[in-house]
């Protein structure tokens, strides 16, 4: 817990970083944002149907509105596509921004530029490499679930069969992935730190993951139920007015952002 | 004494038993023109049983019957080449076909058959294949008469037969661990009635994907013999119930005024009583799914109320629901005559009432295909649209409009809008009509067939108010209970119900609204097209004689000129209800026949509402039915705001790939 909280406040000096991202993130998301105000205007800005929408989620309205707008959208979707995709280079960035503000105990912008720069090649493809193998994780997982169901009916005596299977089919595959954010993380830092080749840095980035692997996970599953509760606050907050509703949202956004600032402080040092 | 207390229990037990037999509705509810006592062993290891049968016909036409005709539906999946496989060889209802055991395939087949004055019929029986050229299809059995049955007489007819489930494909089969549903297990006779030209002969269809059942009504009289490991439900009361002390034990069931008779058994299954007023339930459900099973008991209780005071009174006194566990699931979501199938998986979340829904539906077909019994193959609509309704009143009535169906974490759907949503949502609309054979449909069968359907009758409930729907429904059923009608026989009532109620002009509407929805593909769209306010002037240009004086123009108030579009070809009377600056109201009556309407109206308008009670369900698009020039636009800027709020989220989640 100490760590926890040692961490929290070493994550507020780099404020500066945090609102950077935070400010990356949300105009990039603006984007589309503000397209999806103008597709919905143009559609429905001017039908009494908005009412309905009031009070919260309209089925009616909303495949109606597919059903005539729908390819307004799918072109919103495309491009979201492409900004995810785009964003998943930038995001490298960042993160190795972030670790080597972490090192240097540096709240500089400039630092943080400087650090993301100048690993960013060969950080870049270990994450490359890492986002591979847990995509595959993620795949492998998907696809076995899918098979047991199709089998379930003819093999299973009942679906708590499936369920049982499907569920340490889930923990087995969070766990894994866990191992390789961790011991990617420990790369990064291991990299950063000293002047080591990458390849020494992919070894002793798992022996210092290794050595206290548990602890790690712990950590891990800790950070993970927060930001599920961030989530689950998000999503709630949905409900509330208008103006109410974008103040906490966006504030729980930058609170997500400082709270992954937190996680890597935790588990690299 | 021990003896004396013995016998009042087994007194006590019988009388139990008995009482689902006592008969509420006296005398006899219809005609009972096939009668079936059927004694019938299960040998549940080999999945097969042999039985005997003792049918009992009625020919209550004019004409004289030469020859029966019988549905043989289990040969539907006795290979790929059945009318009902062929086609769809590969995959078929999510099954894989190519891999099959010769045991994973199933059969029916009379041994013998006889006629009450023992001639023997058997050797004259052949397949016929009266819908296609299908040699190889044997769902339909033709046995010609050595003795006609003429008009009025009753002929008795007596076979053995075998018959064995096939793995499950869907409807009938077994699953694993001794599962089993008994669906059209024994050679039933088709329907002997009048065609559209009014010839008499048999209404015996061959067994297709695309179709249900169609039986005629009478008494069955079945004796079921098994292992004693098996829990048994089947259509009817329990007559009796007796352990042969031999690893076996026989149960006697009795439906009475049903048009067929479908039987359950499992052994691991809960079995669980309960009462709604003359009705006793008997519920079949797997032990990892008790937590959901009160959900299905209160929803049926609410079924048998909503029906009994919007329709008419359920005449049987039992009712069995059959929840399949996950070895039968591909049997469930069907109806047969006092005995539905569910389907739920553990865990199902409470928010998510398709459980409900499901039983709502299947409950429903007791009164639409199951007492008021139409063609479900020619005519399909006739059942599954009623039931479809219905679905969607009851689930609403108890669950709440808007929400009926799926209520979870601010994510709500009615089962009304559902309904409409899946015709409007269609990429087709013109795909097909409603009212063909089920046979016709390449696709989209639940959009039209069901969705469509129920969603005219809510638009003529909305039209008309709850009580005169209720008023159609109700006459429906008095007049067409226990018979086959037709798409006519209710297309008239509708018609003189309305009329007499509502006057003629709502009648020829609403004949008009039915004739469009169900035997045409028009698409109904009504779209506010333009609202424009002009300035207007006060005269202008010369007056008085020789020239006179100019009057200036002057700007003087304004005028609104409104357009209202039928986009569609689906045309129907409606409102249009435009608001004015000044707060006046006005509804102006359109025939809905133009392509655009146009009204100038004195002074500024600030809203214009085509339809707005929204009655007009078929219209494809609702949202361009209103315009107005002062709207709240809140609902938009958080829509936009939560959708780049949630990329915030994606792109915050992604940063871990990477
Ligand atoms: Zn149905």
């Amino acid at each position: 817990m100490e760590r926890i909280i040692t961490a929290i406040k070493e994550a507020q000096s780099l404020w500066k970083i945090i609102l950077c991202i935070y400010a990356f993130q949300f105009i990039l998301a603006s984007t589309i944002g503000l397209q999806m105000m103008q597709v919905l205007d143009a559609s429905l800005g001017n039908s009494l149907s908005l009412e309905k929408l009031e009070s919260g989620f309209d089925y009616t309205v909303f495949t109606d509105f597919v059903n005539v707008h729908g390819g307004s959208f799918s072109v919103l979707y495309g491009q979201m596509r492409w900004m995810v995709l785009t964003y998943l280079i930038f995001a490298s960035l960042i993160s190795t921004g972030i670790i080597y503000c972490l090192i240097h105990k540096s709240s500089q912008i400039s630092d943080f530029f400087k650090g993301s720069l100048q690993m960013f090649f060969k950080l870049f493809i270990v994450d490359v490499v890492f986002a591979i193998l847990i995509l595959a994780i993620m795949a492998i997982s998907f696809a076995l679930t899918g098979m047991l169901f199709g089998i379930a009916p003819t093999s299973f005596d009942t679906e708590l069969v499936f369920l049982r299977w499907t569920l340490l089919i889930s923990i087995i595959a969070l766990l894994l992935i866990f191992v390789l954010t961790l011991w990617k993380i420990h790369i990064k830092f291991n990299y950063i730190k000293s002047d080591q080749r990458i390849f020494n840095s992919i070894g002793s980035g798992f022996k210092s993951f290794w050595a206290s692997k548990w602890r790690y996970i712990a950590y891990t599953f800790f950070f993970l139920i927060i930001s599920l509760i961030l989530i689950t606050m998000n999503y709630a907050a949905g409900d509330l007015p208008l103006f109410p509703m974008i103040i906490l949202i966006q504030f729980i956004a930058l609170i997500k952002v400082f709270w992954r600032i937190v996680f890597y402080k935790v588990i690299g040092t | 004494m021990k003896n004396y207390i013995i016998t009042i229990l087994i007194l006590f037990h019988v009388l139990g038993i008995n009482a689902q037999c006592d008969a509420i509705l006296n005398p006899p509810q219809s005609a009972r023109l096939a009668n079936y006592k059927m004694s019938l062993n299960l040998d549940h290891e080999n999945k097969k049983s042999t039985g005997t049968q003792v049918i009992t016909f009625k020919n209550h036409s004019p004409d004289t019957v030469h020859e029966l005709r019988m549905y043989m539906y289990l040969n539907g999946f006795k290979n790929t080449y059945s009318t009902w496989i062929k086609g769809a060889e590969g995959n078929t209802f999510g099954q894989d076909l190519t891999s099959r055991k010769p045991e994973d395939w199933g059969w029916v087949e009379v041994l013998s058959i006889m006629d009450q004055s023992g001639n023997d019929l058997s050797s004259g029986k052949k397949y016929i294949h009266p819908d296609d050229d299908n040699e190889d299809d044997e769902t339909v059995l033709l046995v010609p008469l050595q003795k006609p049955i003429l008009p009025g007489e009753t002929a008795e007819f007596s076979t053995t037969f075998e018959s064995r489930l096939p793995r499950t494909i869907a409807r009938s089969g077994w699953g694993h661990n001794d599962f089993f549903l008994w669906v059209h297990w024994y050679p039933k006779l088709g329907v002997w009635e009048q065609d559209i030209d009014g010839v008499w002969g048999w209404n015996c269809h061959q067994f297709m994907r695309q179709t249900e059942f169609y039986g005629e009504f009478g008494v069955y009289d079945v004796e079921l013999t098994m292992s004693d490991h098996l829990v048994v439900g089947a259509s009817g009361c329990l007559v009796s119930d007796t352990n042969n002390g031999n690893g076996t034990r026989t149960k006697v069931y009795r439906a009475e005024d049903v048009i067929d008779f479908a039987w359950a058994a499992y052994p691991h299954f809960d079995e669980i009583k309960d009462r709604w007023k003359h009705v006793e339930i008997t519920m079949l459900s797997p032990p990892e799914h008790r937590s959901l099973q009160p959900r299905f008991i209160k929803v049926l209780k609410h079924s048998l109320e909503y029906l009994e005071k919007h329709v008419g009174t359920y005449p049987y006194n039992t009712i069995t629901i059959m929840d399949p566990p996950l070895v039968g699931l591909r049997n469930g979501f069907m109806e047969y005559p006092t005995f539905s199938t569910g389907g739920s998986f553990y865990g199902f979340p409470k928010g998510i009432r398709t459980i409900e829904s499901l039983i709502v539906h299947e409950f429903a077909h007791q009164y639409f295909m199951g007492i008021v019994a139409n063609n479900e193959k020619e005519a399909p609509w006739l059942d599954e649209g009623f039931v479809t309704y219905f679905e969607d009143r009851i689930m609403e009535e108890y669950y709440g409009e808007q929400k009926s169906l799926i209520d979870l974490w601010g994510f709500k759907i009615g089962n009304a809008e559902l309904s409409r949503a899946e015709y409007t949502s269609m990429d087709n609309h013109r795909e097909a009509i409603v009212a063909q054979p089920g046979w016709k449909f390449k696709r989209y069968t639940k959009e039209l067939v069901y969705s469509k359907t129920g969603t005219t009758f809510q638009s003529i409930r909305k039209m008309f108010g709850q009580e005169t729907m209720d008023l159609l429904m109700r006459t429906y059923f008095d007049k067409y209970k226990f018979t086959h009608p037709r798409a006519n026989d209710f297309l008239s009532i509708a018609k003189e119900v309305i009329s007499e109620r509502h006057g003629l002009e709502a009648g020829n509407n609403v004949e008009s609204l039915l004739h469009q929805a169900l035997y045409t593909t028009a698409v109904c769209d009504y779209a506010v097209k333009t609202v424009r306010t002009i300035e207007t002037r006060t005269k202008q240009g010369l007056f008085g004689t020789r020239g006179g004086e100019e009057k200036k123009s002057e700007a003087k108030g304004v005028k609104s000129v409104i357009q209202v579009e039928r986009k569609g070809d689906f045309i129907a009377p409606v409102e249009v209800e435009i608001y004015m600056a000044s707060g006046e109201e006005l509804i102006k009556k359109w025939d809905g026949t133009d392509f655009i309407k146009e009204y100038v109206l004195d002074g500024e308008v600030v809203s214009v509402h085509i339809d707005p009670k929204e009655n007009l369900l078929l219209d494809i698009d609702l949202n361009n039915n209103s315009y107005t020039k002062e709207n709240n636009k809140d609902p938009i800027s958080k829509f936009s705001w939560k959708t780049s709020n949630w990329l915030q989220h994606i792109f915050q989640s992604l940063s871990f790939l990477m």
